[in-house]
């Protein structure tokens, strides 16, 4: 079924004839049958192709959006938006949004956010549910070329659950309503808040086991350093033991004690015989005592 | 007037990722680490302040569209 709109003529010889101007597929299968065949088409030139999605930022600063201004899907795309993220600068096309003026609209809206000499970060484009010829304006060739032209990621949102228009397919990422699109796009801040209590518990981690590290590295070389001294003093020890005992040797005490004696005269040690005379007095130190003798005779 | 600040929070995102991966690279060092630390808190509670205070701003643009 088609949707002719030009003007009727009735004539005297030919009979009736319409002078079109436009012819439209209208009814639930003619529209679905004109979508498929433009999304054969489109598909075989790449328009959906995987590898063409670009990822858009995680926390947009700054973002379009082409829906009916004073329509249910931009009130609630905003009230979501304010509910999950603040912050964002949202620049608003009021377009329509179905009906025939609508692709024109749609293709204008997003060419003129293009054309911004400082791009913005997302274009979203949205509406709410409503049936096959109400959304037909996201299956039009002009808006699908458009939306997939976009140098601006593109988030795409049409509310519907059923069938996904093909401007959605040639959109960076898709969500099915303009709620979804709210959520898809920002990060719900209490996630976020949540998440920063954790980062905060990680990092009180990381600076003490860092503390740790340090005071281990510390005790290590604390104990190294113990062992040097503790050598060094048993060393040192070890040598003064040895010296003690060659000293020990030498003392005169223990010579005495081995059956020696120490001879002196006029308080001066003598060492040999030669050093006294007769008639000299001499000490002979001994184990115990002095005794004092005089010499008779010197043998030398 | 509402409190936006669209940069700030990127800004101070990519700043408290940073020092988490100092300290997640192993090679934190002890004299800096209470310093990035304290750091590290202020960028949290100037994220918190942000995400509990900032405000979206909608923009009506003209646009000629036929």
């Amino acid at each position: 079924m088609v949707r002719v709109v030009g003007a009727p003529r009735l004539h005297p010889r030919y009979g009736f004839s319409v002078n079109y101007q436009t012819i439209t597929p209208v009814g639930e299968g003619s529209i679905r049958k004109a979508a498929d065949l433009l999304q054969a088409k489109l598909t075989a030139e790449g328009l959906f192709a995987p590898e063409r999605k670009r990822s858009l930022p995680v926390t947009p600063a700054r973002v379009g959006l082409i829906t009916a201004a004073s329509s249910a899907a931009a009130a609630d795309f905003m009230k979501v938006l304010n509910e999950r993220w603040g912050g964002v600068e949202v620049q608003l096309i009021d377009s329509l949004v179905q009906g025939d003026n609508a692709p024109a609209q749609l293709v204008r809206a997003i060419e003129h956010f293009n054309k911004l000499p400082e791009l913005l970060e997302v274009l979203v484009i949205t509406r709410g549910g409503g049936s096959g010829e109400d959304l037909a304006a996201f299956n039009d060739e002009r808006v699908v070329r458009a939306v997939a032209a976009s140098r601006i990621p593109t988030l795409v949102a049409i509310g519907h659950e059923v069938d996904i228009s093909l401007a959605e397919l040639a959109a960076d990422l898709r969500a099915s309503t303009p709620t979804a699109a709210a959520a898809a796009l920002v990060p719900d801040r209490r996630q976020v808040l949540a998440g920063l209590k954790l980062q905060q518990k990680a990092l009180a981690q990381g600076v003490a086991q860092t503390l740790r590290d340090a005071r281990a590295d510390s005790r290590q070389a604390t104990q190294i350093i113990d062992q040097q001294l503790k050598y060094l003093l048993n060393s040192q020890s070890e040598k003064l033991a040895g010296l003690r005992r060659v000293l020990t040797a030498f003392n005169p005490d223990n010579v005495i004690k081995r059956g020696y004696a120490i001879v002196s005269k006029n308080g001066v040690y003598i060492t040999r015989a030669s050093a006294a005379t007769t008639g000299d007095h001499l000490q002979l130190k001994l184990r115990g005592g002095t005794i004092q003798v005089d010499v008779e005779s010197v043998d030398a | 007037m509402p409190k936006t600040n669209p940069k700030n929070y990127q800004q101070l995102e990519r700043q408290l990722a940073e020092i988490i991966a100092w300290f997640e690279s192993g090679n934190a060092q002890v004299d800096q680490a209470i310093a990035k630390y304290e750091q590290a808190l202020k960028i949290i509670a100037q994220i918190e302040n942000y995400l509990k205070t900032a405000e979206n701003r909608l923009r009506k643009i003209n646009a000629k569209l036929g």
